[in-house]
């Protein structure tokens, strides 16, 4: 309405009012700018400083022999990159992270959301549960990762393997056999997620209108039905920020590997970011670590954006 | 200039000036005048406070400038900062991890002419030593032996583990058969401690100087302990030992042996508090040796040392060479040796409890222990590699042949 009413003032000035009016606009736009500017200055700062800045030393220090010792370092091309393809370890690394972070991806997704529908529904202690959901995700995940370390011991007095003697069962070689020490991660990473991811659908879920539900069921519509086309369309941005969160926390994860199995046995659950720590700090390598480090970048990079596109274009077929 | 922004502005210089008060208190009178000693350590204060005190005691006209950083790659990792970025300490710690680099790059003095050093042991000094020169004073050393639970291997009716690796191998496999678990090791932490103390005693037999290792052109750390490797996973396929000890940490294996849960563990004196306040029959026995052709040794290794800043001079580099005699005086040895460190310095006589009293005398004073990651460059390289590799190793996934080769190529890309 104002809009229309000032489109109909500028249109009945005179041609030079209408020049000066569009100047002063221009120019308290900039004012505007200029304003905005000075309030993101800190912050522009503080990512110069503490991301742009590190991140060009590292892209420098991968194609030197820089060992933390000494600042005078060689350049020695491309030898770091070619190490990093080579070595074993850090492709057994790269293999279990892309492995961790897709099925944990996926494995959160699917039973958060079946879990928030039914957070959502009235039931006796439905707070209590949510809270109980919830507090999984509390305690940081180096901590889950020592607690359970305990839980999935191979030794008969593990939690678990007292549990299966209980009925008859032998011991199983949880944390001492490479399968069976990559689901263990996995399953921790998942079950310590499924809280937050559920909580996250359900403030979406609180925003779908009844309505649509209501005209759903007059139109005949089952349970399912509205599950799949009224809930899961309802809930793309949820799903899209939600996996966007748990690819890229996926793809750097360190903590629980680390503090549950220090990457073994053998490297069944190394992962890139213990490898960059290690070789790069642990081992005075900055050169090796540098180079992993750049290329872990461009590569995270690539997978997030590639996984923002595919959800926005799911998301826009719902729209 | 209005009254009201006045104000503001006095009030802020006052608070800025307030925040400078304690500043000041720093730099306090009682220490004005002082040679001020820089020192990184890696002991926390509470351990480091009385050395200290007692040296500032003795030496009033010296102050020390106390920092610490936790061992070991924490340590090493904030004292590389602080080389690099010109903050050096006067007086920081030297070890196998971070030895090569502090002599390469001429961070570390050379100490091997000092007067404090005189009656440090042989072992000690070629632990932080190259070329015939030493950068560290080194006044402990540490070895590993079996711990045992007398009340399960007298079920078996064994008093104490055999001293051969046959026998000892013979009486996991009677245990296994008794019902009893006969023995963990931490694969899950570290290597396995019976490939270094199988491997110190093939290297005396052969004559090799462990010292030389590191100065060969190609190093192939894997190849050359592929005998012990051989001996030493005969643990699993012939003594029965649960291939799970590579899931196993330290905790865990303590935990399994203080509830009699575990007949032996390989284990050193650090834990035997803990197997005294749990009030359990325990006692502590030297490796087994390879056979009767071979010399015991145990997995051991010179304890960190002080190294002086390469840089010092004058009144600082005075005060530094004073801390360390301090610190190798007969007060400071008796302190460590109270505290239940085994010093190894020649002429001081040291106590250690009646159960660690074996391993003391047999290999720890006589120099009888080996250490592998010692005795090569990138021994934090060697390291990591050696547990997962030894740890494939023991869940059947690689052989020994296979082992060693991994162990080399590692190594070979590394230098």
């Amino acid at each position: 309405m104002s809009a229309t009413m000032q489109g109909s003032a500028v249109g009945n000035l005179p041609p030079l009012d209408e020049d000066l009016y569009r100047r002063r606009r221009r120019a308290r736009g900039l004012h505007e700018d200029v304003t905005s500017f000075w309030f993101l200055l800190p912050i522009l700062a503080v990512f110069v400083v503490l991301f742009l800045v590190p991140l060009a030393q590292t892209a420098y220090f991968s194609f030197t022999d820089f060992n933390g010792y000494s600042m005078d370092m060689n350049w020695v091309g491309l030898d770091n990159y070619k190490k990093v393809f080579t070595d074993p370890s850090t492709l057994q690394g790269l293999g279990f992270t892309i492995l961790y972070a897709i099925v944990v991806m996926v494995g959160v997704t699917v039973i958060a959301i079946p879990l928030a529908v039914i957070l959502n529904r009235k039931f006796v202690g439905r707070d209590f549960v949510r809270s109980v959901f919830f507090f999984f995700s509390v305690p940081s995940l180096a901590i889950m990762g020592m607690v359970w370390k305990y839980i999935f011991s191979p030794m008969k007095t593990g939690v678990v393997n007292s549990v299966l003697a209980a009925f008859g069962l032998g011991p199983v070689p949880w944390l001492s056999n490479n399968s069976l020490a990559k689901f263990c991660v996995i399953f921790i990473a998942i079950w310590a997620q499924i809280g937050w991811h559920a909580t996250l659908y359900l403030a979406f879920l609180q925003a779908i209108p009844a309505d649509l539900y209501e005209q759903a069921t007059v139109d005949g519509a089952n349970k399912w039905q509205q599950f799949a086309h009224i809930t899961l369309p309802q809930l793309m941005p949820g799903i899209v920020t939600s996996t966007f969160l748990l690819m890229s926390g996926g793809l750097k994860v360190y903590d629980l590997p680390f503090t549950m199995t220090k990457g073994g046995p053998g490297y069944s659950t190394y992962t890139v970011t213990q490898s960059i720590i290690q070789q790069g700090i642990g081992q005075s390598q900055y050169g090796i670590g540098s180079a992993l480090a750049v290329l872990f970048f461009i590569a995270t990079g690539v997978v997030v954006f590639l996984q923002m596109g595919i959800s926005n274009l799911i998301s826009r077929r719902f729209e | 200039m209005s009254m009201k922004i006045w104000g503001k502005r006095m009030l802020a210089l006052a608070c800025a000036g307030a925040m400078l008060v304690p500043l000041a208190a720093c730099g306090s009178d009682a220490d004005a005048g002082k040679i001020r000693l820089s020192y990184l350590s890696w002991d926390n204060e509470q351990t480091s406070k009385p050395y200290i005190d007692e040296f500032e005691k003795e030496n009033p006209d010296i102050k020390i400038d106390f920092s610490y950083a936790p061992p070991t790659s924490e340590y090493i990792s904030t004292l590389q900062t602080r080389l690099v970025g010109n903050q050096a300490p006067d007086v920081f710690i030297i070890t196998s991890e971070n030895r090569d680099d502090l002599i390469d790059n001429g961070y570390a003095k050379d100490l091997t002419d000092e007067s404090f050093m005189k009656n440090i042991s042989q072992a000690n000094k070629d632990f932080v030593g190259r070329d015939g020169k030493t950068y560290g004073m080194s006044i402990t050393s540490w070895g590993s032996g079996i711990a045992y639970n007398k009340d399960l291997l007298k079920q078996v009716g064994y008093d104490e583990p055999p001293a051969n690796w046959d026998d000892f191998l013979k009486l996991c496999k009677k245990l296994k058969n008794a019902g009893i678990e006969p023995f963990l090791e931490p694969n899950a932490d570290e290597p396995s401690r019976f490939i270094d103390a199988f491997q110190g005693s093939i290297l005396e037999k052969k004559g090799v100087d462990p010292t030389t290792l590191s100065t060969q052109d190609n190093q192939t750390p894997g190849t050359d302990e592929l005998e012990a490797i051989k001996e030493y996973i005969r643990l699993y396929d012939e003594g029965g030992v649960t291939r799970d000890t590579v899931g196993i940490s330290g905790d865990d294996m303590k935990t399994q042996f203080t509830n009699g849960q575990v007949a032996m563990i390989v284990d050193g004196a650090w834990d035997f508090a803990t197997f005294e306040q749990a009030g359990m029959n325990w006692d502590f026995a030297p490796m087994p040796k390879l056979g009767d052709d071979y010399t015991q040794y145990a997995q051991g290794s010179a304890s960190p040392a002080w190294a002086i800043y390469a840089k010092l001079d004058g009144d600082k580099l005075k005060a530094a060479e004073k801390f360390l005699t301090f610190l190798s005086s007969k007060w400071a040895l008796q302190k460590r040796n109270d505290a239940g460190d085994a010093v190894t310095v020649d002429g001081f006589d040291a106590t250690v409890m009646t159960q660690y009293q074996k391993v003391y005398d047999q290999d720890i004073k006589t120099g009888k222990y080996y250490l592998h990651t010692n005795f090569y460059s990138k021994p934090d390289i060697l390291k990591s590699e050696l547990k997962a590799q030894n740890q494939q190793l023991v869940q059947g996934q690689i052989t020994p042949d296979q082992y060693a080769k991994n162990i080399d190529a590692k190594v070979a890309a590394a230098q």
